[in-house]
């Protein structure tokens, strides 16, 4: 009864576009009235205190707030510059250009509509002067801009350890690096996607504009377009660099992160004005409030799971319709795909780790590649129509219709569901990174 | 009274009530970056002391959990003032303007009446801490006044969405926020990807 009223309610307010932090909050204020009447009420305000006082939780604003300065100092236009310089003249150097864009940004703000938000509004444009339709370029930029929570630092994978944290031994560190493969892959996944769909177009004009022929750029050019991209250039090196010598903690290294940032952007860039830093100080915490408050609502939601042992119910279901290790993953890979076209990444680790954890863990699953696994699908909901954020942030720089978009994006879907299933069933794909370098 | 001497007087408690939301605004957006800023300085600080001193700082884990307390739950309604709370809009989308405007209408007060409701919980909760005289452990500042941005921060989201209702009810077009226009009815030449920009 109380599992029926937890997911049919949320999911009902969900698809009357209630928000997401909301629908969590109203509907777990309903589960605990039902099972305990005003007396299970007296938990909301602490639960929903101490689930966002975490101290690992404190990354998450500085990767935003990095991404933000980063996109408002110049330092993603210049990254663009110098990738176009590297590999701009090729005929789809472009795509690569996209590609690498949104990995190196990602690295920096954790974040997938972040990312597409501030390589868009530049890259869009420029996929189509080059011949793309702006459907194409959108789904490029939309689903590059989703590796962004699976290539280090991501804020997915700090939640993930947080929420994950009771039931498993896994550090934030191993995860980062375990990120690093499947993100690639699924990197290199969508540059052939876009290549095959571009030779498929090659027949039909795709644009008025002539396709852009650049010039292979001189040494000097690439030397000019590096020194001015080189600032930039070391910030995932000084996050990460800085995380494994052992210098800072993940958070810390978020925070040396913004200041860095603050530092290029002021003295060195001199593209950061009062003015301009005070608007990226409220963009970031906007950002953190509504990430937070989903964190907040979703917490209170996943104690109720965990509490009225429902998570349990449903995991046992599952270990009795089969225990062969194949089908289960199976299984889970299509909940969370489904999950992640209608939610986004932070509610769904609240609402499924809990659930999916204990089933995997029983199959043997190594820790670290749950973490890889539960990211990626995720990761894949950022760009999966209905809900798709990246979809909604690429159409909106672009002008292309959802519509339009729901169709462009399908073989970007399925080349990601194959890396997907490649990450599932091989999982050295995540561990042998870490296990190489020693990270525990 | 006239009709100029009411007209006036309307006109004054518009211009009274703008000068306050005005007010509340800057007041919200600098609550927001200064939370940051002090969570930033605390934990910067903090390695900085670690690596050149070697003990760290002992009370910056509190002020950086209370900053960012109060960055989450002030950001509340800064965020559904500017519409900007994630939503699953597919469903809104495809749906036609009528249908659209209902929702615009609905939303907003279902939303504010939970938001209530959790701002009366929270409150009982803080009630209860401040009646034991708790203390935080290094500064030992009251706890309930680090619990309390909980419940006024539900309580301004509450009057936010009260005021999206408001704006629904008064306009002809559809907001998601009283500063934010529904993204269907902006022509897409008009649209800023930097006020579209979602987390």
């Amino acid at each position: 009864m109380i599992t029926l009223v937890l997911f049919g309610l949320f999911f009902l307010l969900i698809l009357l576009s209630v928000p997401i932090a909301i629908s969590l909050g109203i509907t777990s204020i309903v589960a605990l009235y039902l099972i305990d009447g005003t007396t299970g009420l007296t938990l909301i305000g602490s639960i929903m205190y101490t689930s966002i006082s975490k101290f690992t939780l404190l990354a998450i604003p500085f990767f935003i707030l990095a991404g933000v300065i980063m996109e408002h100092s110049g330092i993603s236009r210049r990254l663009i510059n110098f990738a176009q310089a590297l590999v701009g003249h090729f005929k789809s150097g472009i795509v690569f250009v996209t590609v690498f864009v949104a990995l190196f940004f990602a690295a920096i703000s954790g974040s997938g509509p972040a990312t597409v938000a501030a390589i868009g509004s530049i890259l869009i444009p420029a996929l189509v002067r080059n011949g793309y339709t702006k459907e194409t370029a959108s789904s490029l930029v939309a689903s590059s801009g989703s590796v962004g929570i699976i290539i280090p630092p991501s804020i997915a994978f700090i939640v993930f350890a947080v929420v994950a944290g009771d039931q498993i031994d896994v550090t934030i560190g191993r995860l980062f690096i375990a990120g690093i493969v499947p993100g690639v892959l699924l990197a290199l996944a969508l540059i052939i996607t876009t290549l095959i769909v571009r030779r498929r177009n090659d027949q039909k004009l795709v644009t008025n504009d002539q396709p852009l022929k650049q010039e292979r750029a001189s040494l000097s050019e690439i030397g000019k377009a590096f020194l001015s991209a080189f600032w930039g250039l070391l910030i995932p090196i000084i996050i990460l660099g800085g995380i494994y010598s052992g210098y800072f903690t993940p958070t810390e290294a978020a925070v040396v992160a913004v200041f860095y940032g603050l530092f290029v952007g002021i003295v060195i860039y001199r593209e950061l004005s009062i003015k301009k830093l005070y608007r990226v100080f409220v963009e970031a915490s906007l950002q953190t409030a509504v990430i937070m408050f989903i964190v907040s609502a979703a917490s209170l939601f996943a104690h109720i799971i965990t509490s009225e042992r429902i998570a349990r119910d449903i995991a046992d279901s599952m270990l009795t319709l089969t225990e062969n290790p194949i089908i289960i993953l199976l299984m889970i890979n299509l909940l969370l795909l489904v999950a992640g076209a209608f939610i986004d990444a932070i509610s769904a680790f609240y609402i499924f780790v809990p659930i999916v954890l204990p089933v995997l863990l029983f199959i043997e699953v190594d820790p670290t590649v749950i973490g890889v696994l539960m990211t990626v699908n995720l990761a894949i909901g950022l760009f999966t129509p209905p809900v798709g954020l990246n979809l909604y942030v690429a159409s909106g720089i672009s002008g292309a219709s959802l519509a339009s978009l729901s169709k462009s994006i399908i073989p970007y879907l399925i080349a990601s569901i194959i890396v997907l299933f490649m990450i599932t069933y091989i999982p050295s794909i995540s561990t042998f990174l870490p296990n190489l370098l020693g990270i525990d | 009274m006239n009709k100029s001497e009411e007209n006036s007087q309307s006109n004054f408690l518009v211009k009274a009530l703008n000068a306050i939301d005005r007010a509340i605004l800057k007041i919200e957006e600098f609550i927001l970056s200064a939370s940051v800023i002090i969570i930033a300085l605390m934990v910067c600080s903090n390695v900085i002391s670690r690596e050149l001193f070697g003990p760290s700082i002992v009370f910056h884990a509190e002020i950086a959990k209370f900053a960012i307390i109060i960055s989450t739950f002030m950001g509340i309604s800064y965020a559904a003032r500017k519409g900007r709370h994630i939503s699953m809009s597919a469903v809104y989308d495809t749906v036609p303007w009528f249908l659209r405007k209902a929702m615009a209408i609905i939303i907003p007060l279902g939303t504010s009446l939970a938001l209530f409701a959790l701002a009366y919980v929270s409150y009982n909760y803080v009630n209860g801490i401040y009646e034991t005289g708790k203390t935080t452990t290094v500064l030992e500042v009251p706890l309930y006044l680090m619990y309390m941005f909980v419940p006024l921060g539900f309580l301004m989201g509450g009057i936010q969405y009260l005021r999206n209702l408001y704006v629904n009810i008064v306009n002809k077009e559809v907001y998601i926020g009283t500063d934010a226009l529904d993204y269907n009815d902006i022509k897409p030449e008009d649209r800023d990807a930097d006020e579209q920009m979602q987390v």
